[in-house]
């Protein structure tokens, strides 16, 4: 009996062990110690489960344990970095079939002593096994190009989806009332090994994150059920943190593509990306139209030599972006993009790479990619940490690079892509793109980037493109480029200076509303802004606040700092009280605030943001913005107000540039 | 299995899931790969259930699912750990 109480302890410190080696995952300074703790805790709960009194034979388990360490090493030794999104749906498959057998076995073994408790568990176990096994197994053929990425749909689908997802569950309703009815067992699995198949056919390669991480939650569901079935906590436990991971997974990769669970399983994105979108409402000049204003006559695509796009590198480039993205992959290119790097960084070139989300077709593919090419994790940046910095980069390289670089997921509320976050790749001064041709990613629209002023194409395979640069790079080979690329700066977008910001409130402002965001806050401005209230006001002109109830991170963040400086509470307005007012207000100061002051949640019924109640700031006589960049806010989208003729853009940091503007409405008073 | 052990089972079941959920919305973007081939590793644990079902009867018919079972899981626990940390291997800081 003593060895049961070893056994036990064994399976508790090994279900520590694996708690442990996730939260050494947190840092990539620790992570290798928690595959450590991993593979420590998997020995000790092997070894405790080879001496349990139940074992009565050890020649098939260990035939078995050497058949499957023999699969494993050879896979894990020969899978190339770029089969990664492969291995890991082959690696669920596995799992998933290993757990649907363990339940089958179980079954088959006990099925007609099983109570109702039990059965209900070998059937969860079961149905999801099955429905990954064969789910995951069809990832991994499309992801191994054994099978077309394209989604495969037909008509009925969706009904045949639901008619057999309903028969499973009423047949394993049925078997916990009727544990004894092997024929409903094994028509349930049967269904689940269908339901697996339907699933995953109509959804695309591009798709296909999501697809793996939703498929990694079910493997770790299966494995929770399997510790249910078998009362052991430690299967319960890695099988939860592995179905918790999973769950997690999705839901970042769904939020990075702007997609719902259920547009991702039912939607066969791409299989009709002309989807009928009914025309958007134009009631305010959006960025699309200004953008296609500024466009020159019609769209234009440069190409570059090799030695014109070492030019534009050596001559024009302090820094650099790189974009990866599958393209790179395919071509397995990293190591030529990483030489490329290198090269730049010995003349003095700052390169960083830029890495979505869903680049290529798992979480972090790109980063391991790049990693296997010794790039430093230090100079891999994600979206949301770099999108600010293309603003500043001399040359964004994109390579194999498409859907998420298309500028049309911001601006053109049509696209399928619209909403998506995307890399603002389109804001760097100079774009190149290499791929091996114009033609469209996955979502299947052309990306509006290729057209622009500032981007020119490259065009070629990643790895020998890539490379011949390296070598016109190093030799110094440079030819110019005869159209020179055109300064970028936004459309209609105007910018004013500390002078005539002073001087539109000095002369034009009777009366002045200001509004207040987080950006104040950030920036700590509240005793500049008050200042600058103070010198208004003192001149004549009527001073208010105009408070967002969103305004900041908190209700009433932004009362609080402004009673901080000294502002008195009676200057402080509430959305409704003072919404009204805008209109016969000559100026309103915008200090840091962005979605709230958005008129698309009024007028563009396609905005993310459309219903949200906020400041009638675009009633205003004038606008001026202060704030550091033309970056969308939370909500990832473009403020329409930017662009409107009344509206003013007065860059900078809101405390330096408040005060600077405080200096001279000083100096003129 | 009754009610008795199946209520313990799912506490167990919830409060791992917790502790997965908030350990996880740690690990940063750059290491969502290893991560899902390291939680992919270690829920191979079943390879726990596959030894029972291949060592405790003689019957061919669980002998033959235990042993299969076995070797799946087996490989996903040696080529997940061996990837995972090939992969983190590959992971350097910057050298000044």
């Amino acid at each position: 009996m003593i060895e049961t109480y070893f056994i036990d302890i064994a399976y508790l410190v090994a279900s520590v062990l694996f708690i442990l080696s996730l939260k050494f995952l947190n840092s990539p300074e620790t992570a290798r110690r928690g595959v450590l703790a991993a593979e420590v805790g998997m020995a000790i709960a092997i070894i405790a489960t080879l001496w349990k009194h139940e074992i009565i034979t050890y020649d098939w388990i260990i035939i078995g344990l050497i058949i499957g360490s023999i699969i494993g090493v050879v896979i894990a030794v020969w899978t190339p970095m770029t089969h990664m999104p492969q291995r890991t749906a082959l690696s669920h498959a596995f799992g998933a079939f290993a757990v649907s057998l363990v339940g089958i076995a179980e079954y088959w073994k006990h099925g007609s002593e099983l109570g109702t408790i039990k059965i209900a568990a070998i059937g969860f176990e079961c149905l999801l096994g099955a429905l990954t096994f064969t789910g995951s197994m069809q990832a991994f053929m499309k992801l191994q190009e054994w099978m077309r990425g394209a989604p495969i749909t037909f008509k009925g689908q969706n009904a045949l989806n639901m008619g057999i997802l309903a028969s499973m569950i009423g047949l394993l309703i049925y078997l916990i009332f009727v544990p004894t009815a092997a024929w409903a067992f094994y028509v349930m699995v049967a269904a689940g090994f269908a339901f697996g198949v339907l699933l995953v056919m109509p959804i695309g390669a591009a798709d296909m994150p999501v697809v793996i991480s939703l498929l990694n939650s079910y493997a770790g569901l299966a494995g929770s059920a399997t510790g249910f079935v078998l009362s052991n906590n430690v299967l319960i436990i890695a099988g939860a943190l592995d179905g918790a991971s999973g769950v997690i997974l999705s839901i970042i990769m769904c939020r990075a593509m702007n997609r719902s669970m259920t547009n991702v399983l039912f939607g066969a994105f791409g299989s009709s990306p002309a989807a009928s979108a009914p025309a958007p409402r134009a009631a305010v000049p959006s960025h699309a139209a200004a953008q296609q204003a500024a466009a020159p006559a019609g769209p234009v695509v440069k190409k570059l030599s090799v030695e014109q796009a070492a030019g534009l590198f050596l001559n024009k480039a302090k820094s650099v972006i790189v974009v990866p993205g599958y393209g790179m992959a395919a071509a397995q290119a990293q190591h030529a993009v990483r030489d490329l790097a290198d090269q730049l960084k010995a003349k003095g070139i700052k390169v960083r790479y830029a890495i979505h989300p869903v680049a290529g077709r798992m979480p972090g593919h790109m980063n391991v990619l790049l990693a296997e090419a010794n790039v430093p994790y230090t100079d891999l940046f994600d979206m949301e940490d770099i999108n600010e910095e293309f603003e500043e980069t001399d040359v964004a390289l994109v390579i194999g690079a498409n859907d998420v670089t298309n500028p049309a997921a911001k601006n053109n509320p049509r696209s399928p892509i619209y909403g998506m976050p995307i890399l603002n790749t389109d804001k760097a001064k100079t774009v190149i793109v290499c791929k091996r041709s114009m033609n469209p990613g996955f979502a299947g629209i052309d990306n509006e980037l290729y057209t622009m002023e500032q981007t020119y194409m490259f065009f070629g395979d990643a790895k020998s493109s890539i490379g011949k640069l390296v070598d016109a790079v190093k030799s110094g080979t440079v030819a110019e480029i005869t159209a020179p690329a055109a300064p970028t700066g936004a459309p209609g977008v105007k910018q004013l200076s500390p002078t005539e910001a002073a001087d539109v409130l000095k002369k034009k402002a009777k009366r002045v509303i200001i509004v207040p965001g987080y950006g104040m806050a950030a920036a700590q401005a509240q005793h500049a802004v008050r200042e600058m209230g103070d010198i208004l006001k003192a001149a004549g002109i009527k001073v208010k606040y105009a408070i967002h109830p969103v305004a900041g991170r908190m209700p009433g963040h932004m009362n609080v700092l402004l009673a901080e400086a000294n502002v008195p509470y009676t200057d402080l307005f509430d959305m409704e009280d003072i919404n009204e007012e805008f209109e016969e207000t000559d100026v309103a100061f915008v200090v840091g605030a962005n979605d709230v002051t958005n008129p698309a949640a009024k007028t563009n019924p396609r905005s993310p943001i459309y219903g949200m109640p906020v400041l009638d700031v675009d009633k205003a006589k004038i606008v001026i913005v202060c704030k550091r960049s033309m970056k969308p806010g939370f909500a990832g989208i473009d403020n329409d107000l930017y662009l409107m003729p009344q509206t003013y853009m007065y860059f900078g940091d809101a405390k330096t540039s408040i005060g600077k503007l405080v200096d001279m409405l000083k100096s003129v008073a | 299995m009754d009610y008795a052990t199946l209520m313990p089972e799912l506490y167990v079941f919830i409060l791992a899931a917790f502790v997965g959920y908030m350990v996880i919305t740690r690990v940063p973007p750059l290491l969502h790969t290893p991560l899902m081939s390291a939680t992919n590793a270690i829920s191979a644990i079943s390879v726990v259930g596959a030894i029972l079902v291949a060592g405790s009867t003689r019957h061919p018919v669980t002998t033959a699912l235990g042993v299969a079972a076995v070797a799946a899981a087996m490989s996903n626990v040696v080529g997940g750990f061996i990837l995972t940390d090939r992969m983190l291997k590959m992971f350097k800081k910057e050298k000044r």
